[in-house]
């Protein structure tokens, strides 16, 4: 692959007008997908910077994307010593701010480590390194993570992980359906979510879930890996595109953002039962 | 004041019961490979022994509880328990010392 000075071929016909959104990458020791998440959104036209794990400074930023990688070596569980960063304090402050945290496959799993996605990972059901495209049914298209996409449309995104296993209890997993809150699921191509279209074992066949003011969304696949048609799709570019778009939103209608909750109407704003996420202290139940 | 003394605390971490645990069947699945047609189910755990200083039992214990509850075990799909409390061997004498089921010190060397 090329490493071109300047802007990269195509570059211009990728970003939208939201080149003015401002995203953050940390980065964890064992972090290892940080460059390529850093790399597709500047590729897309915003503003990217590096947020260092001892770094507590997220002012500037309109969304925080934790990436892919083994944060502090997995050890324990995955997420589970990258939680007590300095970072993912402040995460966790910029996040009951109403900011925007996006968790990528490793980062999905810190987030659930830190309560601020309900849930756990399991090691996938066959036990073994999975790496590879999946297909994606889109179950809500209007959160800010996937208000480029349309309800049900099918993306097309690879994923590479051991833990994407997908595992919450009875009550939240049913709060997590009632309320929207499952917005990815393996699907086959056609869209139907079938045993064989899950790759790991994932309970429902989750790919993607965001806490209860949709402001935080992990997902297992990695879009920033699926930003060039080159590289095989360009499907993840809705993700962080419509982040991007959400971010200019809320800046030219702050009081409107703040106040609005969820997205999604069907599902009531204000306080709601679905433990952990968003609302809660941290170290709070998860 | 009680001075503090040194403490070799186990704890045990478990899947939840009715959480799968994929490891647990594959080392089912192999068993029963070998033979043993008998194993209905296997869990694997993890244990984690820590040796800490506390000015007694019951602080050492209430020490190594917090710690699982915050991080060395995970609420939403696991359970922990304390298995052993007991006063730490000599230093000098750490390992094995004290864990009657433990690989003799030195023993086999490759």
């Amino acid at each position: 692959m090329s490493r071109a000075e300047g802007p990269a071929p195509g570059r211009e016909g990728w970003g939208t007008p939201s080149a003015a959104a401002r995203f953050g990458v940390v980065v964890f020791p064992g972090s290892n997908c940080d460059a390529d998440c850093f790399w597709a959104l500047e590729h897309l036209g915003y503003r990217v910077r590096y947020v260092w794990h001892q770094d507590s400074d997220l002012e500037d930023l309109d969304c925080v994307v934790l990436p892919g990688g083994f944060a502090y070596g997995d050890h324990l569980r995955a997420g589970a010593i990258a939680r007590f960063s300095p970072v993912m304090q402040a995460v966790g402050r910029f996040a009951r701010d109403g900011g925007l945290v996006l968790g990528i496959c490793n980062g999905f799993q810190v987030l659930l480590e830190a309560g601020l996605l309900p849930g756990a990972m399991l090691a996938n059901s066959g036990l073994r390194f999975i790496c590879r495209y999946v297909f994606l049914r889109v179950e809500n298209a209007s959160t800010p993570f996937t208000r480029l996409c349309r309800p049900g449309q099918v993306l097309r995104i690879p994923i590479a992980h051991y833990q994407g296993n997908y595992y919450a209890g009875p009550a939240t997993l049913s709060e997590l359906e009632r309320r929207g809150q499952v917005v990815l699921r393996y699907c086959d191509e056609e869209g139907r979510v079938t045993p064989e279209s899950n790759p790991n074992g994932s309970l429902g066949g989750i790919a993607a879930v965001a806490n209860p003011g949709f402001n935080v969304m992990g997902l297992m696949p990695h879009p920033e890996r699926a930003c060039l048609a080159e590289l095989g799709s360009t499907d993840g570019r809705l993700i962080l595109m419509s982040a991007a778009e959400e971010a200019v939103r809320r800046r030219r209608a702050p009081q409107a953002a703040a106040a609005a909750g969820p997205p999604d109407a069907s599902a009531g704003a204000g306080a709601g039962p679905a433990g952990a996420a968003g609302t809660a202290p941290p170290g709070a139940g998860r | 004041m009680p001075v503090a003394e040194e403490w070799r605390v186990v704890a045990e971490v478990w899947l939840r019961r009715g959480v799968l645990d994929p490891q647990g069947q594959a080392v089912r699945g192999a068993l029963r490979a070998l033979g043993y047609e008998g194993v209905r189910d296997v869990r694997v755990g993890k244990l984690v022994e820590l040796r800490l200083c506390a000015p007694g039992r019951d602080a050492a214990e209430g020490q190594v509880r917090a710690m699982c509850s915050r991080l060395l075990a995970n609420p939403v799909l696991e359970d922990f328990r304390v298995a052993a409390v007991e006063p730490a061997e000599d230093a000098s004498d750490a390992g094995s010392a004290g864990s009657p089921a433990g690989p003799s010190a030195g023993g086999e060397a490759g």
